[in-house]
């Protein structure tokens, strides 16, 4: 009977905890893991990897639909709507990540199993970066994160560059590691609580918080490689297997980038005037070094490092935003950016070599690879009809709707977007107009299957149909 | 003025190190030759590259001990107060450990406890 009565008492726990996400993520982690110890079909495993993260999508849109408001006891998590739905989406592009990249995960290395367990970990660390509700349990998600990463990166083992984009990632990332968790034990100093909201309780104090904070905005700009902080991010970029690079680059890109804003768009007032002149330093930054030095870069993979360097200076606009308004921009960026991205990378990790003469005349060797390739760089260009466009304008829009007197900023970032579009188009260009050199590149064979292209025709549908009716994605968010 | 001796302690930390350099800099005559470029080790002689594959089995003994240390150091706290959490609590310190053996079960099927 006692027994009974505890076992009620259990599965109630379990109804009302509704940390089903994170609790998923991680116990699906736990059993890829086990898996790799009894099954040697590699079929079958990337089949249960798929099922693992349909699972998971199923189980957040479960608790999306029965769940209005859960705050978890203690303030540890906080599940509202829109971390909810933003969480469904990153599932969303990681299943298409991993039902793109099979092959290529397939062929890096023996330890299948244990790649989708590590990407599912990381995946694990993105739920609890869109839920937070404390800087203790964003700490968490923040290593829970980049632990995985850094081995990540390092997966094809017997490639020296692979390992010192690995070693690279890990000391920088454990550098600013530090300087987050200095900036929170100020934080704490000062408030006396991990909360992250932040109102001293004695106003003496302010100046404590206000270092905390700064501490803590460095270590998220280095997270998403904004620009003084983006040393790292073109040599991991390179170094690391691209099937890995097209990961860091999207999903796990994005679910840092949620984690900033949630953070600094509600506590910025902290840090007072010097705020928006902190952040414009940062974003003209971005601009300048990501798109300057893009333009002279000689492998693919560095420029689109650059690129994306570029790409977060335009994310960080949304930080000027209120907070009933920056749900639309980040949605749609989100979208927009990590299924281009997602895109580009699969189909180069196909590739024997990424520099800019292996691809002359791609489009007459590769009709269909060409056309996916040069519509997700049209995407990240910001061309109309294509979902990047759409980001874009709902960033500016939202920003100058806002901040009339920031429209500064704003030509500024279209101007820089207009330079960012020659290196896009660059690649286009050699795609199309150019003949090969020789002809000893022809001779290696790509073997693609057919589900790959059928997938790649999907993303392409996507981009488009998001071009064209952007409120499709929001819609869901609203009313449904 | 309550962070005044806060501020204090790092100037006077950065003074400490900007001068011990400067006056090593200033005080010591200054000498290369190629032995001293060679990295010291206990005044034995070096001999041969670094660049090689090790063998780290050792390692892989301290990381499955750390798994055991954490699990105790989690275990004294519930066991302090083990009788006032109660039955839930006792479940819950089973997930954990079980999480904890299948880590050695990985380990062990991976052959890491076999030393050879």
């Amino acid at each position: 009977m006692i027994f009974y009565n505890n076992f009620t008492y259990i599965c109630s726990k379990f109804r009302t905890q509704s940390m089903n996400a994170i609790l998923s993520t991680g116990i699906f982690g736990i059993l890829m893991l086990l898996v790799s110890l009894f099954m040697k079909n590699k079929r079958a495993t990337h089949t249960l990897a798929l099922l693992a993260v349909m699972s998971i999508g199923i189980v957040n849109y479960q608790e999306m639909y029965n769940i209005v408001y859960v705050s978890f006891p203690g303030n540890f998590f906080e599940f509202d709507r829109f971390s909810l739905y933003f969480f469904e989406i990153l599932v969303a592009l990681a299943f298409i990540y991993i039902a793109l990249n099979t092959k290529s995960l397939e062929d890096m290395n023996a330890h299948l199993a244990e790649t989708y367990s590590l990407i599912l970990f990381s995946m694990c660390g993105l739920a609890i970066l869109c839920f937070y509700n404390n800087l203790l349990s964003m700490f968490l998600g923040i290593e829970m994160l980049s632990l995985p990463l850094y081995i990540l990166a390092a997966l094809d083992k017997h490639n020296l560059n692979c390992i010192e984009a690995s070693v690279k990632y890990f000391l920088l990332g454990a550098f600013t590691t530090g300087f987050l968790l200095l900036g929170i034990a100020f934080i704490y100093g000062s408030n006396g609580s991990f909360g992250i909201s932040l109102d001293p309780m004695n106003s003496s104090y302010s100046f404590l918080i206000a270092a905390g904070l700064l501490l803590i905005f460095i270590s998220f700009a280095f997270k998403v490689s904004a620009a003084p902080f983006h040393f790292w991010a073109p040599d991991v970029y390179d170094g690391a297997p691209t099937v890995i690079t097209g990961f860091m680059a999207s999903i796990s890109k994005m679910g840092a980038l949620y984690a900033f804003i949630k953070l600094f768009l509600f506590q910025s007032k902290m840090l007072g005037p010097t705020f928006p002149i902190l952040l414009s330093f940062l974003i003209i930054a971005s601009f300048i070094f990501g798109n300057i030095t893009a333009l002279f870069q000689q492998s693919i993979k560095r420029m689109l490092a650059y690129s994306s360097i570029a790409q977060v200076g335009f994310m960080l606009l949304i930080l000027y935003l209120n907070p009933n308004q920056f749900q639309e921009p980040l949605l749609m960026y989100t979208m927009a950016y990590s299924v281009a991205n997602i895109c580009i990378f699969a189909i180069i990790s196909k590739l024997p070599n990424y520099s800019f003469q292996y691809f002359n005349g791609f489009a007459k060797r590769q009709p269909f690879l060409a056309f996916a390739l040069s519509l997700s760089l049209l995407s990240l260009a910001g061309i109309p009809l294509t979902a990047g466009f759409m980001s874009k304008f709902f960033v500016l829009k939202e920003l100058l709707l806002t901040h009339v007197n920031l429209i500064w900023l704003a030509i500024v970032a279209v101007l820089f977007s207009v330079i960012s579009i020659s290196y896009y188009l660059k690649l286009i260009q050699v795609m199309y107009f150019k003949s090969p050199e020789d002809t000893t590149t022809f001779s290696y064979q790509l073997n693609l299957s057919q589900t790959f292209k059928y997938l790649l025709l999907i993303i392409c549908i996507i981009i488009i149909y998001f071009g064209i009716f952007p409120f499709t994605l929001f819609n869901f968010y609203y009313f449904f | 003025m309550g962070f005044f001796s806060l501020f204090l302690m790092i100037f006077s930390g950065l003074l400490f190190a900007v001068l011990s350099i400067l006056v090593s800099k200033i005080l010591v005559k200054n000498s290369t030759n190629f032995e001293k470029a060679l990295p010291y080790e206990c005044g034995v002689e070096s001999l041969g590259i670094l660049n090689f594959q090790q063998k780290i089995g050792y390692y892989f003994y301290a990381l499955i001990f750390l798994i055991f240390e954490v699990e105790l150091i989690f275990l004294y706290p519930w066991a302090v107060v083990a009788k006032s959490l109660g039955f839930m609590a006792f479940i819950e310190i089973m997930i954990f450990i079980f999480i904890l053996f299948l880590g050695l079960l990985y380990a062990h099927k991976k052959n890491v406890l076999t030393w050879n």
